[in-house]
């Protein structure tokens, strides 16, 4: 992590951006409520879009873009600390699903990236693009630290973790009929330990029960994997 | 919003940036994730203190509301990487398709399998 965004002098150029970037997202999240909250349409996906158009019509290279929205990026940072109160809060939730719900993060959490892992190790995929796909269940900015210690590309990481989790949200319901799921419970601990925090958004769309279920997925699940994987490869590697 | 409320909410910024300080010096000693060791070092403070501060749950909420908006610069970022794949890039989509597909199928059916039949106790409110 570093700090020197702090110290160095903020230039118009870098406000205008700044500015942009969020002007992108306000107007995405409009998108997303007037398409009625359908997941095609999800904030993430129209504001990376609309700032993807605005940088190829400007001269400005994508370097120079990530060094003018350095802070936002940094704020990945704050907003992982603060899953520390949503998993405090589910701390009963935690306790009422016993060893049941951590056996099914547990499988969930391992079965995923293996899967896609497995899948790319098929094919000439070079050694960091394979790494990549390891923490596409847990939530971004773990997922980015993580990735990094493990030595994957941790921008690639980032877009994995975001298809994964509309993707997953996108399947949920044709899922939930195959599987005949109905319970609450399960439907969140699903999208949770899957989709973390857009599955959570989902999750919390079905009732209170299964965003509950999905929180503590998405917290159990990122904390498991972010202390796991690096302890395997400062083992294995 | 009263003058009271905003200070308390830059205050309670400011502990999770501390917080995410903390977790940074220790990641020289521990490899794990900077902002993991903030979150669990935070956690380990709200289990001793028995509580949330009312202005840390508001600016959390605030923040993990808008968590998609510090996603796109990373989004962009990936969107160079994913480019530079090239012909390959459709084999990396499918194995994303795929194992998510998968593993939601045998999340929601050992959910399911585990849970019927036991009672609904989980609390109902979620303090959102």
């Amino acid at each position: 992590m570093d700090w020197q965004f702090l110290t160095q002098l903020i230039s118009i150029e870098q406000l205008i951006w700044l500015a942009l970037t969020l002007f992108a997202y306000l107007l995405a999240v409009w998108i997303f409520k007037g398409f009625s909250y359908n997941l095609l349409f999800h904030p993430i996906v129209i504001g990376a879009i609309l700032i993807a158009a605005m940088i190829a019509v400007s001269t400005t290279s994508l370097q120079d873009y990530q060094l003018f929205v350095h802070p936002i990026s940094w704020m990945l940072g704050p907003a992982t600390v603060a899953l520390a109160i949503p998993l405090y809060q589910q701390i009963r939730v935690i306790v009422a699903a016993g060893n049941k719900g951590m056996l099914v993060i547990i499988i969930g959490g391992c079965i995923a990236p293996l899967l896609a892992l497995g899948w790319i190790a098929l094919f000439d995929f070079s050694g960091s693009v394979q790494l990549s796909v390891l923490t596409k269940s847990i939530t971004t900015p773990l997922a980015v630290d993580t990735t990094d210690i493990i030595g994957g590309i941790p921008e690639l990481a980032a877009g994995v973790v975001v298809v994964t989790g509309i993707l997953g949200v996108i399947f949920s319901q044709v899922v939930f009929k195959l599987t005949r799921c109905d319970d609450s419970r399960a439907k969140g601990l699903a999208l949770g330990t899957v989709s973390h925090a857009i599955g959570t958004a989902r999750a919390h769309q079905i009732d209170a029960k299964a965003g509950a279920f999905s929180t503590m997925a998405l917290c159990v699940n990122g904390i498991i994997t972010a202390i796991l994987l690096p302890l395997f490869f400062w083992l294995f590697a | 919003m009263p003058k009271r409320h905003i200070i308390e909410s830059v205050l309670a910024f400011i502990t999770l940036i501390l917080f995410l300080l903390l977790g940074n010096r220790l990641s020289h000693y521990i490899a794990l994730p900077a902002s993991l060791l903030g979150l669990l070092l935070l956690f380990f403070g709200l289990l001793l203190l028995g509580r949330v501060p009312t202005a840390l749950e508001k600016v959390s909420q605030f923040l993990l509301r808008h968590l998609s908006f510090f996603f796109i610069p990373p989004l962009i970022a990936a969107w160079f990487y994913a480019e530079q794949l090239g012909s390959k890039l459709w084999l990396f989509l499918l194995a994303i398709i795929a194992s998510t597909f998968i593993s939601l199928c045998i999340t929601s059916w050992l959910g399911q399998r585990l849970f019927k039949g036991t009672k609904n106790t989980a609390p109902q409110d979620d303090h959102r």
